[in-house]
């Protein structure tokens, strides 16, 4: 019993070793913030009371060829190992609710005015929902044209034709100095005011 | 008088490497699934964490974090072990107290009505098709009779044929 004991504790301590490593690489830290994960299942329970504003797969590929933002809201990890490639900016955001919304309010208030379309990993996921619910607590939806959630999420986009890639979200948001030069679409007036900046011409 | 017992022994003998055979596979098949599911977890340690808190066990909030860093590499230590058939009663042990109290746990998610998974933990539809709810209960119990039929193998394992 003894000898079962120690091995099974080896097989423990292995476990807490590799264990460290893991958390240390994707940032999640040992004790839960209690606070928080009270605000993500209050945030499921608004989320599985009430119907949310969704798009075909049709209508995914009609909003990417009209320049929609596309947000994952997937974890970082997820999102890193695979996710959807557009051709313009701004490129696919990772916006994962559990990491709050408030980092991403300065990159997101540049878009105002834009549709967006989120997407999680399946219909079993919630986490598009409720990044929706915590755009409507921070006054977000009237600010862009539209938001709508690809329901079948990540699993049906793997297997489409569409452009995919991997890495991390590195979208720091437009660079004020340089007005818009790096905007790809052909027609800024779709999306903005052209007037207000002085360089609105793609680059 | 009973008959010769050298028939018999010769059908136990002839019996034997069968039941190893499948002891073997079973180790295989069980250890593989902990190995493949524990590996699902580490490549999303958040995504675990929130489907363990799911569960809204209040007093253990706190501790939900750790239990997903620690328990999706023992599931990968074990699972592996077992698969091995190294320390292969301990590794039984451990996957056969995780298979119980995962068990537990999801038919009382089940019986309460809760929506645990947010299929946030993992996209392998080979592996949700497996685990998910309801069919999850029935896949654990089969596991675990895969771990008894393993244990019961060992322990007849080499014995000699009664006369």
């Amino acid at each position: 019993m003894n000898g079962s004991l120690a091995r099974i504790a080896i097989m423990l301590l292995v476990s807490v070793g590799l264990g460290t490593v893991s958390a240390y690489r994707q940032g999640l830290p040992w004790i839960a913030d209690v606070e928080a994960v009270r605000e993500r299942l209050e945030r499921r329970e608004v989320v599985s009371k009430r119907e949310f504003p969704t798009l075909t797969l049709e209508e995914l590929r009609e909003a990417i060829a009209a320049g929609a933002v596309i947000i994952d809201s997937r974890s970082p990890a997820e999102f890193n190992s695979g996710h959807l490639v557009v051709s313009y900016e701004p490129p696919v955001l990772n916006i994962y609710p559990t990491d709050g919304l408030e980092q991403h309010l300065g990159r997101l208030n540049a878009l105002f005015g834009m549709p967006v379309v989120m997407y999680c990993t399946s219909l079993d996921c919630d986490l598009a929902e409720q990044l929706y619910v915590m755009f409507e607590q921070f006054g977000l939806l009237d600010n862009f044209a539209g938001i709508r959630i690809f329901k079948p999420g990540w699993v049906e986009l793997e297997r489409t034709d569409l452009p995919r890639g991997t890495g991390p979200d590195t979208w720091a948001g437009w660079d004020a100095d340089d007005g818009y030069d790096d905007m790809s679409f052909d027609d800024p007036d779709d999306f903005f005011d052209a007037d207000a900046f002085e360089d609105g011409d793609s680059g | 008088m009973s008959a010769a017992p050298v028939e018999a022994t010769a059908s136990r003998t002839e019996g034997m490497p069968a039941t190893t055979f499948f002891a073997l596979l079973a180790r295989i098949i069980v250890g593989g699934l902990f190995v493949a599911t524990g590996w699902a977890k580490v490549v999303n340690l958040r995504g675990f964490a929130e489907e363990i808190q799911n569960y809204d066990i209040a007093p253990i909030a706190l501790l939900t974090n750790a239990a997903a860093i620690v328990l999706s590499w023992f599931e990968i230590v074990a699972g592996l072990l077992l698969a091995l058939g190294l320390w292969r009663r301990e590794s039984r042990w451990m996957i056969g107290l995780m298979l119980i109290v995962f068990t537990v746990v999801k038919a009382m998610a089940m019986a309460s009505g809760q929506n645990i998974e947010c299929g946030c933990g993992g996209d392998n539809p080979l592996l949700k098709a497996i685990f998910s709810n309801p069919q999850g209960i029935f896949t654990n119990l089969a596991l675990l009779g895969l771990l008894v039929f393993d244990g019961w193998a060992q322990n007849h394992a080499g014995r000699p044929a009664r006369p």
